[in-house]
């Protein structure tokens, strides 16, 4: 057994490495999205830059603490942090602050949290716990639904609070019950469901149902002669399926959605031009991240994000301003940035030997992902207007500290992998 | 060391895929796109709000009674603002140098850079006139013009409500239809038509530069939404009428409401002490507010609706005509007055009158004794085979029916509803008790646990007037669009015989002609009515002290077909006559003469200069200025 050092020598130097680019990178996308032309120190505390720089000591100071905790604390607590973290969703429900529509944040004084930043980490936390106490858990029903039920409890809570955004970031986790042996049928599933919900919606039902019907007739005619009686049976209920579901997207979508969720969604598909209603904020920050160019207007001199047109520019836009200000290679390092945190994230992962750590670290990936994916497909015109924050940019201590803290367990649990024994 | 290892490469893929898509999108959006590069050379689109005018209210002659001055706010763009300006500034403003900083400070702390901050709002076109000339020496100022209401009589302040500043509660509940520092309405009609008056925003998109220099309409004003006007509002007000009602009532504290009783139409609602609405507009405002806010009369309160009073003896006519319906008495029941009910040790007392023959007499007389009697027997009647509580019950489901015990709602909020009381009411009161009809005789004159606004007082009048229905009691007839505002408004009718209506009638008839209000009556007019005093105790140093009674008032006229049904109460005016009766009948001959006749004159004078408060409203002004606030306001109004 290898002799145990120091906290960082322990640490993956590279996850940190990319922690410390991303946050600093942060940091100074705000400085920049909170000057709007004025003349304001770097080093000034009331501004939002300046809380976020406290927000970043804050968490440097929460990734040594977690790094110097013992790992069983971590293992041991998992189902505790996750009852926590439930908890404070219950009660948020009751009395949580309405902030934009949706009531998602707590109160008490001048501090406040999203528990549902929280959640994220209490779900990873008793997923990988759970899954990982339990062999084969995909073989037995019950325990697929018990697994199923530890990411749909916080889905609902969130759900209730009217924040459709955070809520649908837990998606995700289904490619980690994929790596760790779950069926990939509902991937396959939700991806046909998205693709023929968009089709009907952009060409209409009735071109969708007799797309589908004859795809369904060509894919019969094309299967061998022998196999034909067996294949006619699936191929109908898929297509049924497919029709329904194109029904039923094309009803909700009237039905059930409020005018300006119906605009949102029809700007995006491009059915509905309206630079100024609904896609005002989108159509600001095509124009800022389009005016970069190649390499930028220049740190600080964005003409678009600095004039103030872009709305939310420090918080769920800020992608809009390091596009402008920092071009089409500022845009492609920040894309970098991240590809380069989940693709490590995901090595790491691999070479975990204990479950837990793997799933743990399988699902910090992918809340990185999902977050920045939704986030900067938002910011330019690929995703409905959600309130997703850029993981490390967006201005937000609550957001900073959470995603650092799910790093530095990632680092902890990785750091004991070498005393651990197969 | 674990099966599915290989499934990383699904996970990878299907996110690499994904993020390709991202920057497929990124190198479109920034290298190839020609669009977005010729469109934002330093230009933005910016939305720019069209607000409509606010409707006009009328009166029911078509007068015009509000509408909309023009005002302009003075707003100033930090990023404009050179340091060595301000205190010229501040000068030319004629601004405290200190309210300057504080509103900068507000400006800095909500991120105002680039956009414009209100500065000074809802100058007068006088006072604008005056900086208008120079305001380009100051590139940092802009003006906005608006709206602001007028009034053109100083009457109906309850009734029509006040306009303010839409909290953060606001904004969210209209879906962010309202921005910070809009107005809306808050009370009275402006607040419950709110949404009619003000009509829809429209948008206009125009082009400005980084430093919010507008340069033209953005595509030619294609996609400009235009914005749609408010609608007029057309109330049932007589505003003659309610001034007139205003006037006498003044130096008084109480309310008269005057109903038309064939349509419900409210002609007149006056509650008093009162205030000129114009007070609360302008850059007086806060000023006024705060001390209308702290006066110990409450000139904000409206009286007419949400003061509740035992109604007294004005509720005799109603409960005779109960009696008559349920068979405990007949038209021409008789009771023997001794000063007093005999059959409850005297109590309740009553005055020397001569004997009474029937209900007619019963009224004129208001005799005491009599109507505990009735009300004991309508109460003990065979039918209920003595259920008293059943009794009660039945007794208060025709109070309903009168519009007692219950939300008249007329078009304006804060309607109290009253109150009669029920046999678990008293079922409560008296746990474990029987209680008996004795127990609550006090009813029968309308004392003890029942309560009325003066609203009820007055519809009850409109139901008699009718001799049996009335109309739900409406402020408020239709928008200019021809929509009927309220479609509440719907006939009632009372479920009681017809005939009994003409006796009660009589009686009151007889009020006026050698009855209780004799002093008060009408030339050439048959008006009918009944006095009413109502004992009035408040809890002083904690000890329960009789004040003097409320004098109160109701009546109807003509007799037959009446035009107009009223209800007046004087807030320890004494007798209902001294003040109450001559009040109601001076309206009443007001709305259907015109006029007050020469020889009427005197009682008129005698009305208006009656000053029971000590206190001249005229110059409330002057009042603040005694109180040193004003001066302290304006600051704040500033602020």
């Amino acid at each position: 057994m290898r002799e145990r050092q120091g906290i960082l020598s322990n640490a993956d130097g590279i996850a940190l490495l990319l922690w410390f680019l991303l946050s600093i990178g942060g940091v100074f996308a705000i400085y920049s999205a909170t000057l709007l032309g004025q003349d304001i120190a770097f080093f000034d505390f009331g501004a939002k830059h300046g809380r976020q720089i406290i927000f970043w000591c804050a968490s440097l100071l929460a990734i040594f603490v977690v790094l110097s905790m013992d790992y069983k604390l971590i293992t041991s607590s998992a189902f505790l942090f996750y009852g926590f973290t439930l908890l404070l969703l219950a009660l948020t429900l009751v009395i949580g602050a309405e902030i934009k529509g949706s009531k998602s944040w707590l109160r008490y004084g001048g501090f406040q949290i999203q528990p549902a930043e929280l959640a994220k980490l209490g779900t990873a936390l008793a997923l990988a716990k759970y899954i990982s106490l339990n062999e084969n858990v995909f073989r037995i029903r019950k325990k697929i639904l018990i697994v199923l039920a530890f990411i749909g409890v916080p889905m609902a809570f969130i759900l209730l609070q009217g924040d459709f955004g955070s809520m649908m970031i837990y998606t995700i986790l289904i490619f980690v019950l994929f790596r760790e042996g779950f069926t990939p049928v509902p991937i396959y599933l939700g991806l046909s469901f998205i693709a023929i919900a968009l089709l009907s919606l952009y060409f209409g039902f009735i071109k969708v149902a007799v797309g589908i019907v004859v795809l369904a007739l060509a894919i019969f005619f094309m299967t061998k002669k022998k196999s034909r009686r067996n294949a006619w049976k699936p191929i109908t209920f898929l297509g049924v399926g497919a029709i329904l579901v194109a029904f039923m997207v094309n009803i909700s979508f009237t039905k059930v959605l409020k005018t300006y969720q119906q605009d949102r969604v029809l700007i995006l598909l491009g059915m509905k031009d309206d630079p100024k209603g609904a896609g005002y904020n989108l159509w600001q920050s095509k124009m800022a991240i389009g005016s970069g160019g190649f390499s930028g207007k220049g740190y600080k001199q964005g003409t678009q994000t600095q004039g103030d047109f872009v709305p939310e520019v420090s918080t769920d836009y800020i992608f809009a301003s390091i596009g402008e200000e920092w071009g089409f290679i500022g845009s492609m390092v920040v894309l970098g940035l991240f590809i380069g945190l989940i693709v490590r994230l995901i090595a790491l992962a691999e070479r975990q030997r204990s479950t837990f750590s793997r799933i743990y670290i399988y699902c910090i990936a992918c809340f990185f992902f999902m977050h920045a994916f939704v986030n900067i497909a938002m910011v330019i015109g690929l995703f409905p207007t959600v309130g997703i924050p850029l993981p490390f940019f967006s201005y937000g201590g609550s957001s900073l500290l959470t995603f650092s803290l799910m790093l530095a367990i990632v680092l902890r649990l990785d750091a004991e992998r070498l005393y651990i024994l197969r | 060391m674990n099966s599915n290892e290989s499934r990383k490469y699904g996970v990878l893929g299907f996110f690499g895929l994904l993020f390709f898509v991202l920057a497929a999108k990124l190198f479109h959006l920034q290298l190839i796109d020609q669009q977005y590069k010729t469109e934002s050379k330093s230009v933005a689109v910016v939305e720019q709000e069209i607000i409509p005018a606010r409707g006009f209210i009328y009166d029911r002659n078509d007068s015009l009674i509000v509408y909309n001055a023009p005002v302009y706010d003075i707003y100033i763009t930090r990023s404009k603002l050179k340091k060595a300006d301000t205190s010229a500034l501040c000068n030319f403003l004629q601004l405290d140098r200190s309210i300057f900083d504080k509103k900068l400070a507000d400006a800095r702390k909500k991120n105002f850079w680039h956009k414009p901050y209100p500065l000074l709002r809802k100058l007068s076109s006088e006072d604008y006139a005056v900086i208008q000339e120079d305001m380009y020496k100051f590139p940092s100022l802009s003006v906005e013009f608006s709206t602001e209401r007028r009034y053109t009589f100083p009457y109906a302040a309850h009734l029509l409500g006040y306009m303010g500043e839409v909290d953060e509660a606001a904004i969210e509940a209209s879906e962010k239809y309202y921005s910070i520092g809009e107005y809306a309405g808050q009370t009275g009609m402006e607040k419950t038509y709110e949404e009619a008056l003000r009509g829809t925003k429209g948008k206009r998109f125009v082009l400005r530069d980084k430093s919010n220099v507008v340069l033209g309409s953005f595509e030619d004003g294609a996609k400009d939404l235009a914005s749609e006007e408010g609608l007029d509002l057309h109330t049932t007000l007589d505003i003659g009428l309610q001034g007139y009602g205003e006037q006498l009532m003044k130096g008084k504290i109480g309310s008269i409401v005057a109903i038309q009783p064939q349509t419900g139409d409210i002609l007149a609602m006056v509650s008093s002490p009162t205030y000129n609405p114009n007070w609360l507009t302008g850059r007086q405002r806060s000023a006024y507010f705060s001390a209308l806010l702290t006066d110990s009369l409450k000139p904000m309160f409206n009286r007419a609706i949400q003061a509740e009073y035992p109604p007294g003896s004005t509720f005799k006519p109603i409960a005779s005509l109960i009696a008559m319906e349920k068979g405990a008495v007949t038209a021409n029941f008789r009771f023997p007055c001794g000063g007093g009910y005999s059959k409850n040790r005297g109590k309740p007392g009553c005055h020397a009158h001569p004997a009474l023959y029937g209900v007619e007499d019963a009224i004129k007389q208001s005799c005491n004794a009599y109507y505990a009697e009735s009300f004991r027997r309508a109460l003990s009647h065979s039918s209920y085979s003595g259920d008293v509580r059943k009794a009660l019950d039945d007794w208060r489901s025709y109070m309903h029916t009168f519009g007692y015990d219950k939300r008249l709602n007329i078009g304006v909020g804060g309607v109290k509803t009253g109150h009669f009381p029920s046999s678990n009411f008293y079922d409560n009161i008296y746990k474990g008790w029987d209680w008996k009809p004795m127990t609550i005789i006090s009813l029968s004159i309308g004392q003890g646990e029942t309560l009325a606004t003066t609203l009820q007082m007055a519809n009850t009048m409109a139901a008699i007037g009718n001799k049996g229905y009335y109309f739900t009691p409406h402020l408020v007839k239709k928008f200019s669009d021809g929509t009927l505002v309220d479609e509440a408004v719907k006939r009632i009718d009372i479920p009681i015989e017809k005939a009994h209506f003409d006796p009660v009638v009589n009686g009151m008839e007889y009020t006026f002609i050698n009855g209780t209000a004799a002093a008060s009556k009408i030339e050439g007019i048959a008006a009918c009515g009944k006095t009413g005093t109502a004992e009035n105790f408040a809890i002083i140093d904690g000890k329960r002290v009789q004040l003097k009674d409320h004098s109160l008032f109701v009546a109807f006229a003509p007799k037959e077909n009446p035009q107009i049904a009223i209800a007046v109460i004087i807030e320890n005016g004494g007798y209902g006559s001294t003040y109450a009766a001559p009040i109601a009948s001076l309206m009443m001959e007001k709305y259907i003469k015109g006029e007050i006749p020469e020889n009427r004159k005197w009682w008129e004078d005698r009305m208006f200069n009656a000053n029971l408060i000590g206190r001249e409203y005229e110059n409330y002004l002057e009042y603040i200025q005694q109180k040193d606030s004003l001066k302290m306001d304006l600051i704040a109004e500033v602020k």
